[in-house]
């Protein structure tokens, strides 16, 4: 008699848990022990993230989007994420499903895997400063995460930026974003988009209602190409998340 | 087309042979890259598969290479193919594992697919009891680590 316990571990986490759709992990995890500790040995990210939900930060606040249009007659809907409504969040940065969320008072960072429910504060040594410019990735092939700060007072200069490559712990050269910024009239936001693409949204300081949205068709340390996304956006106030899964990060405003 | 004619006997735990054709033995990604190393024996043993699941991996195989083998029509053929994926595939959970552990071991990677996503579908919308229930698991939490696990998912995402 063959039961699911017959199952090479590695099967069930990959071949298995990995189809749950993932608001169905609570059940995976509350059935027993094992179950539990296999969830926890993985970020399940991979096949989930085609669940289409997004994050988006709104209002200093993390909300969940349900991208299905089609079922939603074109609104997405949007949900508080209501564990951590008692926080109020500067900035987002998301790697292999974990967000780095950067609180607006900079008492401290929260680490969140909202796929496991977990969450984790970093305090500082001696305090964040509110011009610390933060981003987390890790090793290639390797899940121990880094998370970048850079505490020297910055000087924004809005039409490039730059690669960390977390394996060497060293910048790449400047490159460039897809417009021109005069005086600094541009609000970015940078993102990553499925495993390998980088996004930018902006807005420029005379248009703001309007956000436009760019991507990579190519990217690496020394080289960008970017092309337009559709007509711009009406939507203003909010730093978009994209889905991203792959350490590429980037910084914003270097 | 001599080399699709000819024929493979794979030699079931219990001894018991069963002949494909080299196309049908092909699908089993094991058997394939024994053949690639030059094994030219005409006969392959499959150990730690019984008769009966080899005779069904072997009825999923054949099915499989039959429809690849039409020409035209393939979207009919592909929704057939779907629907006997679907027929096979609904069998209660003792021949399911079984049929997921062959399909690991000789590396049927269509068969893998479906019997994981048929459990996949089974644990979705399932209460954690319900869970236990179907798979035979003995909760081995404590009450307390269970409401320990519960809250931590409590703000997880919401269905």
């Amino acid at each position: 008699m063959k039961t699911i316990f017959d199952l090479p571990g590695e099967l069930l986490e990959d071949e298995i848990f990995s189809r749950v759709p993932m608001t169905s992990l609570r059940s995976v995890r509350s059935t027993c022990r094992k179950w539990n500790s296999l969830c926890k040995n993985r970020i399940l990210f991979g096949k989930a993230a085609a669940a289409k939900k997004q994050f988006m930060m709104m209002d200093s606040r993390i909300s969940l989007m349900n991208l299905d249009l089609p079922k939603d007659d074109g609104d997405p809907s949007i949900k508080q994420v209501s564990l951590l409504d008692q926080i109020e969040i500067s900035k987002v940065f998301q790697c292999n499903g974990l967000l780095l969320c950067v609180l607006k008072d900079c008492s401290r960072l929260l680490v969140w895997n909202p796929y496991l429910a977990q969450t984790r504060w970093i305090e500082p040594r001696i305090s964040f400063q509110s011009s610390d410019r933060f981003a987390v990735g890790h090793h290639d092939n390797n899940l121990n995460h880094k998370i970048l700060r850079i505490s020297d007072e910055i000087h924004p200069v809005t039409s490039f930026f730059l690669c960390f490559d977390f394996t060497t712990e060293s910048f790449g050269p400047l490159l460039p974003l897809p417009f021109q910024s005069q005086h600094g009239g541009v609000f970015t936001s940078l993102s990553c988009v499925r495993e390998d693409q980088l996004a930018v949204l902006y807005q420029h300081w005379e248009a703001q209602e309007t956000v436009e949205i760019s991507v990579t068709d190519k990217i690496g340390p020394n080289v960008v190409s970017w092309t337009k996304k559709g007509q711009g956006l009406s939507l203003p106030n909010c730093s978009l998340q994209l889905q991203i899964k792959q350490p590429t990060v980037l910084m914003e405003r270097m | 087309m001599s080399e699709s004619n000819k024929k493979i006997s794979l030699i079931s735990s219990e001894g018991e042979a069963f002949e494909v054709s080299e196309a049908v033995a092909r699908e089993f990604e094991i058997v394939a890259h024994m053949l690639e190393d030059g094994c030219s024996g005409s006969s392959i043993p499959i150990t730690t598969v019984d008769s009966n699941i080899l005779g069904k991996v072997i009825e999923y195989c054949t099915k499989h290479v039959e429809v690849g083998n039409v020409e035209g029509n393939s979207e009919k053929a592909e929704k057939d193919l779907e629907e006997f994926d679907k027929r096979f595939i609904a069998v209660e959970m003792n021949t399911l594992f079984s049929l997921i552990l062959a399909a690991n071991y000789l590396n049927v990677k269509g068969l893998l697919n479906i019997g994981c996503q048929k459990v996949a579908d089974t644990i979705k919308d399932m209460k954690p009891e319900e869970v236990r229930s179907i798979f035979n698991i003995e909760n081995d939490y404590t009450p307390a680590e269970e409401e320990v696990v519960r809250k931590e998912n409590e703000w997880a995402f919401q269905p």
